[in-house]
């Protein structure tokens, strides 16, 4: 009993959602470039872990529901933010819902896991990568990357694409399956929270990409080899998102 | 009505003088180039061009790399760099001597060396430099507070202010409202569905539809509650400013910021509200209604952000807020508008969203400290780049803080004049290369024995690469005067019902020519019509995308398939079917008195048959002559046709109409009160047409006297038997810049009418009689024949159906002469164009003529890119100089033009026709964006008046960036005009400061002036620096010297 509390616990605190998302986001916070994106990732790791082998289908029925609202919560959130850290965290705490909601139609974790790690740790590589330069991510700084470092733009573009859901990359197998899955109701609250995931994500295209650089700065793209890394974290992704669209994930 | 009568005055009076600097904008179906900095010529260019800077937040010059590429490209020397640099010490004061090498580095070498935001460290001597810095050369940030305030309501509007510190969008929001508003209203027949009525004006169609919008109108507010009382757009003006407290005094000048931000629609309102359009006669538009609905909706939006804000901003309140709170004001406008340092963002954010209780004081004042360092070592390292570029390391070292700060000082100067430092040097590089030229084209001028023809051209730059052909293909003597010919007229084309104004824009024409095009015969054509009518009803239809894609759809494929792939073959085929050539008819004689009033009994005639056809729906063909003309004079009288009996019943009809068939006198009168008012069969409206009929055609008189002022203009003595007055006009698909590439002359039309008319008025054997006696001997034998030259694929087509059989033979060798001099002239231009380079003369040719039919084709020439100088002068003289297609060349003989009468005609016409063209180009280049409308791929034709870029946005004035960049690099070089004139100095300087316009012009140097003195053999040029005129001989250009 204890055990599955602690563990149920620890769920919460890994995948995080509200209100458990609060503290979860807080010690996030303190983290910066790299280590947010390790740190992040080990949670996402060993969360998914925790939850796969998690049983009890009434406990998770119902945290889903708090998941849910959350998932809503955070989605909105993410429209709001200033700074790509923010955007990362919250982006983070956003599809822990969905994790929560995917176990409970008995979706298998590792399935969710690979599907978004690789998105989350191409965008989590570009944030680093102007905190690196720039000793911010806050939107402000920037704008009008898209004249100035081409390549990080658009491999920027190409990470929003793939953290929103959408075709081919792997989140909208995930996506789709779970709006099948559950009754209308939540299959309006799942729907509206993707609306708002892949707003947030073209305003902060928008924010970044758009426009022309004001400040002179030296403005340094993606050497090579981080490009080609990229690439090929995106490539297999598609690759990922193409299988998992004709495999029966059920 | 709140506002006193004479506010009412006083406000439409600063309104005025608001939108002196905003230039008109012309719809674009006749598109005239134009100076965007035109209401600014009273002053001088680079105090318009600071000017320009501050209101619309223009650029004022190229790049330094931008100007590095032409300096490696040769336009640029460095001996006249050197020179203006030194001038700018001068004038500045800056006289270090490590100054002069110093710039001329940094100018051409450097890439590097720009002012950062961001320290890079590249030296450790660069603390030793910041130290040094004095605190003058850096920003003092104690002010900011005071000098925005100060700006408040004067550079800055309040809605600018209140977005810089609380983020907001109110400036944009407020754009696109007034965006829409002027779509809506100002449309000229694009638009299916109208903004409902508009017959009332703008601002009170505007006003009801306002008073419906739930989110704008609300009727606790006094100004709503005055808006849905008056009438008057000054009463909301006033209103308006009254609740902003803004001080009378700072009115204009808020006006000029406010009609400033959308200056494409406040530019296009400016002209129609001036104008005698039908559009605006039937929706009549100002820009106090357009200022006041600006204002309406500023203060609504700004009264949405008081509960956010918890104040209403006016500019009171909003003065003192940013006084009595220094330091979050301070903070909040460095942080949204992305000047704050990087490492502050997170706690001026938090401090801002009040997430962390911080005292302001304490972080502003830690952020000021750190700012200032900040500025200091970027400057630092500013400057040490900079000074490696001349000094060693260990040299460096040695400097002392004095001349460190010198220096700096100067870089300051230097970094505000450097894009017109540059830019006269360039100028002085062309002027001088030009007078070069000009010396040695004199000495290898060759005598023309006879010649077999005399062409006459418009002065437009793509002119002078066909005349440089055709006079190398053969005996030819060429001229240059303005497109329009010397005749101003406004053209009626009667078949289609559109007319233009064949004259520059700054003349309004007195004359009326009409055209008539053969009728159509209504078998083989009516069916054509009715397809053609189906089609464009489909086009624009809003819900045949819905419905009829997928039926009607593949039926488009064909023309897409066709204008795609084949367009050379398939467009003269689509033309034929859908656009066929009729034969042109002009009337260009003066109606006789009997001719007029059979002209308008004839259409009155066909109104009566078309209005009985509607009323009674009786045929046309069943009415004869005697019936039509009796109504016809019972509408042209005064009298009634209904008479009553004693029993006050009407009686049967009176006319053969209503005998024939069987109607009421009461139908009867009505049918007559209907063609008086609402047709205009009246003996009133019958005398006014009489009297604008009066003005179709030309008199004898004057027909004498313009074909003297040609011939006189250009200094034509003798004539062969073949005079060509060439006309021109471009051709392109799906380009609404279309008008852009035609005569500028002519109002942006073609001037092929102005031509016909001129070629049959020296026609005339009474007319060249009358000459005769004038000392203008025009021999029997000569023809004048009407010609069109295609500037998009250098075809010259002659209109030689009536000429006289016995030149059949000279006309065959010339049109030859103008094939091959076509082909010529093609295959230069196309190697100029991007993808256009081919193997074969005959290759170009063929790709100039494709370019006139390729629907894709983003640029089919590159029209009058690239002008940079304008000659009068002799022919003979400019022959052999190289002019590569950039100059306008008009043709002048001082000789005969003592006095210099003909010298002002050409220098207050063409000359400032040049000027509009040549600033047209050199802002769209400076900045495409805020003067030019930038890609053609984001274009959208609006209204059939102009484009935007996208869905919304402010009217886009200027040329797209493919008529002036290539690969978003400039392809036009921004130089001021080059005007050399042919003519003796010291008699002919006068003429322009005679006129007022030519003066402003030359002195306030929007020109560069050169006077080319063969008495003298000396050029005078005018000295911008000195304000004098230079003398330069023409032996320093013999002597391979440039300068004596």
């Amino acid at each position: 009993m204890l055990e599955e509390l602690l563990t149920t616990l620890a769920v919460l605190f890994l995948l995080p959602i509200f209100p458990f998302s609060m503290l979860s986001n807080f010690i996030l916070s303190k983290f910066k470039g790299l280590m947010l994106l390790f740190v992040l990732s080990s949670m996402f790791f060993t969360g998914a872990l925790l939850l796969s082998s998690y049983e009890n289908q009434t406990v998770i029925v119902a945290i889903s529901v708090v998941a849910l609202f959350s998932t809503m919560f955070y989605a909105l959130r993410l429209l709001s933010v200033s700074h790509a850290y923010s955007y990362l965290i919250f982006y983070y705490s956003t599809i822990s819902g969905f994790a929560w909601l995917w176990k409970s139609v008995d979706g298998e974790m590792s399935v969710f896991f690979i599907a978004f790690i690789l998105p989350i740790i191409g965008f989590g590589f570009l944030v680093a990568f102007l905190d690196k330069q720039f000793k911010t991510t806050y939107f402000k700084a920037f704008k009008g990357l898209g004249n100035v470092m081409p390549r990080f733009s658009v491999l920027l573009v190409i990470s929003i694409v793939a953290l929103i859901f959408t075709p081919y990359f792997p989140g909208f197998r995930i996506f789709i399956e779970e709006v099948v899955k559950f009754d209308i109701y939540y299959l309006i609250a799942i729907v509206i929270s993707w609306l708002l995931i892949s707003w947030s994500g073209i305003t902060l295209i928008e924010k970044l990409i758009y426009g022309v650089a004001q400040r002179k700065l030296h403005y340094r793209d993606l050497s090579p080899l981080q490009t080609i890394f990229l690439v090929f974290l995106y490539l297999l992704s598609v690759g990922i998102g193409f299988i998992f669209m004709e495999v029966n994930l059920g | 009505m709140i506002v006193k009568e004479k506010d009412i005055l006083f406000i439409d009076s600063l309104v005025e003088s608001a939108v002196e600097h905003i230039p008109n904008f012309w719809p674009m179906k006749s598109f005239i180039h134009h100076n965007p900095l035109h209401g600014f010529e009273n002053m001088h260019f680079e105090e318009a061009v600071n000017k320009a800077h501050t209101l619309f937040h223009a650029k004022k010059s190229l790049t330094r790399e931008q100007y590095q590429r032409f300096y490696q490209e040769g336009k640029i020397e460095d001996m006249y760099l050197r020179e203006e640099l030194e001038n700018f010490g001068t004038k500045c004061g800056h006289t270090h001597p490590l100054l002069e090498n110093l710039f001329i580095q940094l100018m051409t070498k450097s890439r590097e060396c720009h002012h950062f935001d961001e320290i890079t460290n590249v030296s450790p001597l660069i603390p030793q430099i910041a130290k040094n810095l004095s605190p003058e050369s850096l920003n003092d940030y104690a002010d900011f507070n005071a000098n925005l305030v100060k700006h408040l309501a004067k550079e800055k509007t309040i809605y600018d202010v209140v977005d810089m510190l609380f983020a907001t969008n109110v400036g944009e929001a407020l754009d696109d409202i007034m965006s829409q508003i002027a779509m809506r209203f100002l449309g000229e027949g694009q638009a299916i569905w109208n903004m409902p009525k508009r017959e009332k004006g703008m601002f009170l169609s505007w006003k009801e539809i306002v008073m419906q919008d739930k989110v704008f109108f609300n009727e606790n507010e006094t100004l709503c509650r005055l808006l849905r009382e008056t009438a008057l757009a000054e009463d909301i003006i006033f209103m308006v400013l009254k609740e902003l407290k803004i001080p009378r005094s700072f009115w204009e000048e808020y006006f000029t910021l406010e009609l400033t931000k959308l200056h494409g629609w406040s530019g296009f309102l400016k002209y129609r509200s001036k104008s005698s359009s039908e559009y605006q006669k039937k929706y009549p538009a100002f820009m106090e209604e357009f200022l006041a609905i600006r204002l309406y909706y500023s203060y609504m939006l700004l009264k949405k952000q008081e509960n956010s804000l918890g104040f209403f901003p006016s500019m009171k309140e909003l003065g003192s807020y940013i006084m009595n709170n220094k330091e979050e004001a301070f903070l909040r406008a460095e942080y949204n508008s992305g000047k704050l340092l990087l490492s502050y963002f997170q706690s001026v954010e938090n401090f801002l969203h009040e997430t962390q209780k911080t005292d302001a004081k304490e972080i502003y004042d830690q952020y000021i400290y750190d700012k200032k360092i900040h500025d200091c070592e970027v400057l630092a390292e500013y400057l040490y780049k900079v000074l490696s570029l001349v000094l060693k390391e260990e040299q460096i070292q040695t400097l002392q803080a004095q001349e460190l700060n010198a220096i700096n000082a100067a870089l300051q100067d230097f970094e505000d004049e450097e894009g017109f430092i540059w830019l006269k040097a360039m100028e002085k590089t062309s002027m001088m290369q030009l007078m070069s030229d000009y010396v040695q084209s004199k000495k290898t001028q060759e005598q023309v024995n006879s010649s077999d023809a005399q062409l006459f051209f418009c002065i437009d730059t793509r002119s002078e690469r066909i005349r440089r052909n055709i006079e190398a293909a053969g005996a030819y003597e060429t001229y240059g005067m303005a497109g329009f010919f010397g005749i101003p007229f406004k053209s009626i084309d009667v078949s289609n019902r559109c007319e233009s104004d064949l004259c520059p824009a700054i003349l309004t024409p007195k004359h009326i020519v009409y055209s008539f095009h053969e009728k159509e015969a209504i078998n083989s054509k009516g069916l054509m019509k009715i397809v053609k009518k189906v089609l464009n009803e489909l086009k624009y239809n809003v819900l045949t995308p819905y419905v009829t894609v997928e039926a009607i759809g593949a039926l488009f494929a064909f023309d897409f398939f066709g204008k795609s792939l084949v367009p050379k073959a398939y467009m003269p085929l689509r033309k034929k079917i859908f656009d066929p050539k009729v034969e042109e008819e002009l009337r260009i004689e003066r109606y006789t008195e009997k001719e007029a009033t059979e002209s308008i009994t004839a259409i009155q005639n066909q109104i009566i048959k078309f209005v009985i056809e509607e009323k009674f729906n009786i045929k046309p063909s069943s009415l004869d002559d005697e019936i039509l003309n009796e109504i016809r004079e019972i509408a042209l009288s005064k009298e009634d046709i209904v008479q009553e009996d004693q029993d006050g019943v009407a009686i049967d009809s009176v006319t053969k109409l209503g005998a024939k068939y069987n109607l009421l006198q009461i139908e009867e009168q009505r049918l007559i009160e209907l063609l008086r008012k609402e047709y205009k069969v009246s003996a009133g409206h019958m005398r006014i047409q009489k009297a604008k009929m009066a003005k179709v055609g030309f008199s004898f008189k004057e027909q004498l006297y313009y074909v003297q002022s040609a011939l006189k203009t250009v200094g034509l003595k003798s004539f062969c038997d073949i005079v060509v007055l060439s006309a021109h006009a471009s051709q392109s698909e799906n380009n609404p810049y279309e008008s852009a590439l035609d005569c500028g002359a002519c109002g942006g039309s073609s001037s092929l009418i102005n031509a016909k008319v001129l070629a049959y008025m020296a026609n005339k054997q009474n007319i060249r009689e009358e000459l005769h006696k004038h000392g203008i001997h025009i021999p029997e034998q000569t023809y004048f024949i009407a010609a069109l030259h295609n500037t998009t694929s250098d075809v010259l087509t002659l209109f030689d159906a009536h000429a006289p059989h016995s030149h059949h033979e000279a006309l065959k060798k010339l049109k030859a002469d103008l094939e091959l001099a076509g082909m010529l002239t093609a295959a230069e231009r196309m190697a100029t164009l991007p993808l256009s380079n081919t193997r074969s003369k005959q290759g170009a040719f063929s790709l100039a003529k494709r370019n006139t039919m390729d629907w894709s084709q983003p640029r089919p020439e590159w029209g009058l890119s690239k002008n940079h100088s304008f000659f009068i002068g002799k022919r003979e003289n400019s022959k052999n100089m190289n002019l590569a297609g950039r100059t306008f060349l008009h043709s002048y003989d001082y000789t005969g033009d003592k006095k210099g009468a003909i010298l002002s005609v050409i220098l207050s016409g063409p000359l400032v026709v040049g000027e509009w063209i040549n600033m047209e180009h050199f802002f769209s280049t400076l900045d495409n964006s805020a003067f030019g409308s930038e890609s053609k791929v984001y274009h959208n034709v609006v209204g059939k008046l102009g484009v935007i870029s996208g869905n919304m946005s402010d009217l886009r004035t200027g040329l797209p960036s493919q008529t002036v960049n290539l690969e978003n690099e400039p392809y036009h070089e921004p130089l001021r005009l080059i005007t050399m004139i042919e003519a003796p100095f010291e008699t002919h300087k006068n003429v322009i400061d005679k006129i007022h316009k030519i003066s402003e012009l030359v002195y306030n140097e929007w020109i560069k002036t050169i006077f080319i003195d063969e008495k003298e053999t000396a050029f005078f040029l005018y000295e911008g620096n000195t304000q004098t005129w230079e003398k330069l001989e023409f032996k320093t250009f013999t002597q391979g010297e440039n300068r004596a």
